[in-house]
Order: structure tokens, then sequence, then C-alpha cells
């Protein structure tokens, strides 16, 4: 598992509070519970922090699924 | 810049490891040993320290560990990962938790993601908070209509968090001074909602203005721009608040503080109606527990402090007076400036204490002779010098104060003295000062934990009151007898009734008073106005004056009439004394005063009771002291451990206290 993923799979672990939440680039917000607006905020705002990146609203909005977010990070790293 | 020591990166990788593989006691093991190489590891260690104690089945380690993190840095991150994994630890489990409180978040934006926050940050104080938020969009159906499920829950704590958006101002107004009244009355009107049939401690959160105003700087001058119009309300709204005995917490002081264009964040506002940005919400919450903290008396009151490169640079007993830094250069320069912060404080209440490794007489020469020095050795309630571990010397301070371990803040710029003192007194707050003393003023002005619920001419004068008493207690040794000392003192009590000039003090009293209280019944201002109000209600406040010093108002005494088989009865509800004017008779004095009324109104005996509160076992055997017989024990369900005593009313009004006793209509 690449460092990206693995320090993205504990921000996820953290925001859902999931201790065994498994990564998927094909996950989208459906398949975790408690995925909502609300909280999708809280996952940009604490991606933003470990990763030390800056999104912007159509970056956000333009996130489909996991693997998405993988690649955005990356793209502004 | 991040750079780790080899051995910190190591242990922390070795961690990792094992937590990835489900070994959280080897986890936590070397987690441990990264933490133990840094005074107070960062918060993102802390967080995995406690994950990896809570997975092994140790939530009071995890718990424990969390604490920190509300002193760390802002990160929402880490916050909010520490405020998952408490939420999975039992209430039980929090270490030193003082207090249950029953809250309700309402606010104009999503409040979802500050909730956990603000319960982390309360923890930190010893307040365990069961919170709940009305839906989206409901704060004024929620406050203002009786049947709504708010007023269902009678919260005891109502956090109430308007957004700026929600000013709904127009951009420019001709009628300044009737929109100001229109809105101030429209938020405080939430208050007297809140309060019709219910008592909540209410925390409101101002307003912040983001950004400029269509009239650019212009606009400042104008009083119908909707910029100024907006920071009037929420000054006008503040002073309403202190009027009214609710918690205010500038919004616009934080957001100038952390600077608004990181405090907002527009992105979040637009894709789930929250104002705030990921540095803002822990800040927002370590403020608003601390104004909670206030208004329930759990504010810190005395601030020890080192000497030696705390108050002045350099080392006294090496240094000398004149080789100290202290007044000249840009590093003696912000010292004077960090002692006059520290005057600013005492002036408003907060006693200063010294606790310094150094020989005594060198450390009060410093005081005495430096021409620089700001602060006066009398402007310490307790001086301690000498060459025994610090944590031994706060207790020594504790005690001689008569204040709770959890009411003194400790401030060394030695992390080795820092260290020992948290380890051997948790209770005790130790922050941590930055390295470089030209952040020391700042340091100390951002720290929360001082917060005051009321503002009192009491306040200012209790360094003096303190200094004071510490100088009678020294005449009590070389005096004779205690009743010679006691006479000696030329006591003089007044007692007067609770109106709007002492209510504040008596408030305080109410809630603060913790060791001489037969009942602690706590009660907020309203609900103590809505007592004395009734009918058959006698209450009264003491001061007591000697030759020393005035110590203010001491006690309070609330008696309420009812009948009994035995006869009209004067029952004790409320008896409580300051712990500074014990053993000198004033409780006997009071408990007179009671029995008068009593008479004077037709009652013809005084029950009291003592309800066992943990922390007032000094007043257990107060009664029967005071010549009263014991008439039963227990009461209904969870007063168990009550005790109850009575005596006839006219034997009580004459006791032998050497104690001048003068009535008032009014204080003053």
């Amino acid at each position: 598992m690449s460092e990206l993923v693995e320090r993205l799979t504990e921000v996820f672990r953290n925001t859902f509070g999931d201790e065994s939440l498994v990564l998927d680039p094909a996950m989208t917000a459906d398949d975790v519970a408690g995925w909502d607006s609300v909280s999708h905020i809280s996952l940009i705002y604490a991606i933003e922090d470990e990763f030390g990146v800056k999104f912007g609203a159509r970056d956000i909005a333009g996130l489909d699924c996991v693997g998405d977010l993988i690649a955005l990070i990356e793209r502004r790293s | 810049m991040n750079v780790q020591s080899p051995s910190l990166a190591t242990l922390k990788a070795e961690g990792n490891e094992h937590l990835a593989a489900r070994r959280f006691d080897a986890a936590a093991s070397a987690y441990e040993e990264a933490a133990r190489l840094s005074e107070v590891p960062r918060g993102g260690l802390c967080v995995r320290l406690a994950r990896a104690h809570l997975e092994a089945g140790r939530p009071e380690a995890a718990a424990a560990w969390l604490m920190p993190v509300v002193d760390a840095a802002p990160s929402f991150k880490t916050w909010a990962a520490a405020a998952g994994i408490l939420g999975r630890c039992p209430v039980e489990t929090w270490p030193r938790v003082r207090r249950r409180l029953r809250v309700a978040v309402v606010g104009t934006w999503t409040t979802r993601a500050f909730v956990p926050l603000l319960r982390l940050a309360a923890a930190r104080l010893g307040l365990a908070l069961d919170i709940r938020e009305p839906d989206f969009g409901q704060y004024f159906n929620a406050t203002l209509d009786p049947s709504s499920a708010l007023h269902a829950d009678a919260p005891d704590v109502v956090v109430l968090s308007p957004d700026h958006r929600a000013l709904g101002l127009k951009p420019f107004t001709d009628t300044p001074d009737a929109d100001v009244a229109a809105e101030v009355e429209r938020w405080s009107g939430v208050w007297r909602a809140l309060r019709r049939h219910a008592a909540p401690i209410i925390v409101q959160h101002g307003f912040a203005a983001p950004g400029g105003d269509p009239l650019g700087h212009y606009a400042a001058g104008l009083s119908g721009a909707r910029r100024t119009v907006a920071g009037r309300i929420n000054r006008e709204l503040a002073g309403r608040a202190t009027e009214e005995d609710v918690g205010f917490l500038s919004v616009q002081a934080l957001a100038g503080r952390l600077g608004a264009g990181a405090w907002f964040d527009d992105r979040g506002w637009y894709m789930a109606k929250m104002p705030y940005g990921p540095e803002a919400l822990p800040l927002l919450a370590r403020h608003t527990a601390a104004v909670l903290a206030a208004r329930v008396g759990f504010s810190r009151r005395c601030l020890v402090l080192d000497l030696d490169n705390t108050l002045w640079g350099g080392v006294i007993g090496d240094d000398g007076v004149e080789g100290i830094v202290l007044g000249a250069g840009a590093v003696g320069e912000a010292f004077v400036d960090f002692q006059m912060a520290l005057k600013e404080l005492k002036g408003r209440g907060i006693l200063l204490a010294v606790c310094s490794k150094n020989d005594e007489a060198v450390a009060r020469a410093a005081f005495r002779a430096h021409p620089e020095m700001v602060l006066k050795e009398d402007d310490f309630a307790a001086f301690v010098a000498n060459w025994e571990p610090k944590s031994g010397n706060l207790r020594a301070i504790s005690r001689a104060l008569d204040l709770g371990l959890d009411t003194l803040t400790f401030v060394d710029d030695n992390p080795y003295e820092r260290a020992e003192v948290r380890r051997a007194l948790p209770e005790v707050d130790v922050p941590i000062m930055p390295e470089d003393p030209t952040g020391f003023r700042l340091a100390i002005e951002d720290y929360p934990y001082f917060e005051p619920s009321a503002f009192t001419a009491n306040d200012r004068a209790r360094a003096e009151q303190y200094r004071a008493r510490a100088e009678a207690l020294a005449l009590q040794d070389a005096t004779g007898s205690i009743e010679e000392y006691q006479a000696s003192l030329g006591m003089q009590a007044r007692f007067g009734p609770v109106d709007a000039v002492n209510m504040g003090r008596v408030v305080q009293l109410v809630n603060k008073t913790n060791q001489f209280n037969l009942t602690t019944r706590r009660r907020n201002r309203a609900e103590l106005e809505a007592l004395l109000a009734r009918p058959g209600t006698h209450a009264f406040w003491a001061r007591l004056a000697d030759r020393f010093a005035d110590h203010g108002l001491i006690a309070v005494a609330i008696g309420v009439e009812r009948d009994d088989p035995a006869g009209r009865t004067l029952e004790v509800d409320t008896l409580l004394m300051s712990c500074r004017v014990l053993g000198r008779g004033v409780e006997a004095a009071v408990l007179a005063e009671l029995a008068r009324l009593g008479l004077e109104a037709g009652c013809v005996r005084v029950e009291g009771a003592y309800l066992p509160s943990g922390r007032n076992g000094m007043v257990a055997d107060l009664y029967p002291r005071l010549g009263l017989a014991e008439t039963g024990r227990g009461g209904d369900g969870p007063e168990d451990g009550t005790l109850r005593w009575a005596a006839p009313a006219d034997r009580l009004t004459r006791p032998d206290v050497p104690i001048q006793v003068e009535r008032v209509e009014r204080e003053g």
C-alpha cells in the first residue's frame, strides 16, 4: 500500500470512527455509513491538514469516488 | 521545518507498524516511549497513543492521553480524531470529571462537526457534556417555542451560536439606531424565552464580521454602513449579556487573533452551511469550554510563578540584582511587559504566588532592590523559595491560600519543573510557555482559563485580603490563646439583604463554595431571585471586617419557613461561608441571625440539614457544635447520608463569639 493511501486510510478511519475501514478506489459516499455533506467537509478539512494541500470547491464537487480523491491529492501535493 | 530526532521517528514508525498489524499493546509501548522524549507529545502522537490504549482495552489511559490535544495546535484533523476516540471511552473512564452537564448547542449554522470538539475541550476542564442540537435552521423555533424539544429537554446549558449571515442587514441603513436596537432585542429575546420556565446557563457566541464593506475603510466612520452596524450589534449584545448574566464569547476577538482569512472558510458555507474553517472550530471549542467552565465556577484563580528566567532573565542567585536581565534591551523590556501583564491579572482578582528554587532572602531581595521590578513582594499572596521539589511547595501554597489544586496554574520556563509538577499534581494546570521571553506576555493573555464569570469590586480587593489574612495568621503565632487572639482582631460583622447591588457576589459564592457549604444547593441568578421572592423565605449576606482587612461578603444564609408537627420551623436551605474566615465564630453569628429572623416571623424552631457532597466534610458536625440536636437521618432518595438537626430558635440567638454585629439596609 502506498504511503499516501496509508495516511488517507487513517484519515478516513478517524473521520468515520471505523477502525476496520479499508479504502477501495471504487468506494463512494454510499458505501460508508455516515458520509454526508457535513462529514464530507470534516473529511476534506482533515485531508487538507494531513497532506498540507488546499482544495477548491470545484475540485471537491468533481469527486465521485475515493479513486478521484487519491488522484486529486496527488495532483495538489 | 519539522525536524524529529531519529529515535522519535523510529519509535513512531515502530508504533505505526504495530498498530496496523493490530498489536495494540506493542503499539502503545512504542508510542509511550516516543512520548517520553518530549515534554508533551504532539497532538498526533497523543491520538495514536489513545487509539492504541483504547483498542488494547484501556479506556482510562486512552482518555487521559486525549486531554493534551486541547492545548496543542488547533488542528482540525487531530481534534476531530481525538474527539472521536473520546466518544468511544465511557464517561466514567475520563480523568477528573467534576461535573456532568446536559447541553444544547443551537446555531444558525451546521454545528455537527463542532459539537464533538466542544465535548473534548470541556472534558479537559473536568466537564462531561451530554450535547444535543436541534435540527438545522431551528435557532428561533427551538428557543422561542415553549413546546419545542429543547424546552422539554430542559438542558443545564444552552450555547447559542449565530453567525454573521443570520443578521440579515441591508448594505446601508438610514436608521442605524433602530436597526441595532431591533437586532439586539431579537437575539437577547431568546435568553428571556429560555428563562421563562427554566434557568439554564447561557453562553452566547457573538458575531464576527469577515471581509470588508462596499464602502471600504470609509464605512468605519459611517453609522449606517453594514459593517459598522454589525459591530455595534455585537458590542451592545455583549453589554446586554453581562447585564443579564449570560456568558458572552467574543468570536470577533478570536477571529481577529487567528486572522479572518483563516477563521472563515466560505467553501464550507456553500457546501454544508459551516462558516468556520478547520483551525477556527478547535479554537471556538476551546474558548466556549473556558467560558462555560467559568460559569460553573471552574476557572483557575491563582497563578503560581517561578522567578529565574520567568519574571526576569538570568538566575538571581548567580547573577545578583545587578546581573539579571530586566528593563534594558529587548529581552529586558519583554520581562517588564510580562510583569505588567501579571500585575493586570492580579488587579482583576487573580491571585499571584511565587514558587522558586532559590534562597528565600536572595529571592526577596530582588523585589526590594531592582529598580525595574514591576511586581512587588506584596503583590504575591504567597511567596515560597526553597530547594524542595516544586510539587510539594504547590501543595503547601494550595493549603496556605485555602484554594484547591484545581484552581492553580503554574508557570515556569523550565520544562523539568513543569513536567515534575504535571506528573505529581495532575489537577494543577501547567501551560507550556514559549522559549522566547518576548512571547510571554501574549502567552499569558491567550491563556483562556482565568475567564471570570462576574467582575466585582471584591475581585479587585481579593489579593489584598489574602495577603492580610496571611499576616493575621502570622500574628496568631505570636499571640497567646485563640480567644485572646480572636478578641484582639476587633471583628465586626454586618448582615444585609440580598439585592441587585450584591446579587453577583452572592451568586458567585453559592456556586463556588465547596467546603463550608451545608447543602451545596447550586442556583444561578434567575433561580436565586425566584427563591428569594417567595414568601416565607429569609435570606441575607454577611460581611466581616477586622483590624487587618475588610474581608468583604463572606457568607450567605437562606432560611425557608415551613409547618412541622413540632412547631413552625425555619429550615436552613443554604448556609455557606468562605473558608477565609473559618474558626472565628462567624458561623455561630450567622446562624443566630437566621434564628432571629425566624423568631420575628413566628417560627419556634430552626432545623438544618447536612448533605454530604464529598467536599464539605468539614461541616458535617457544624450543627451539633452550635448546639443543635439530631432529629433524623436520610432524605428522600438521592439525599442519603443526609443528617438533620434542630433547636428551639430562641436558644440560638445569643452565641458567645467576639464579633460585633450590625444590621444594614444595604451594602456599603
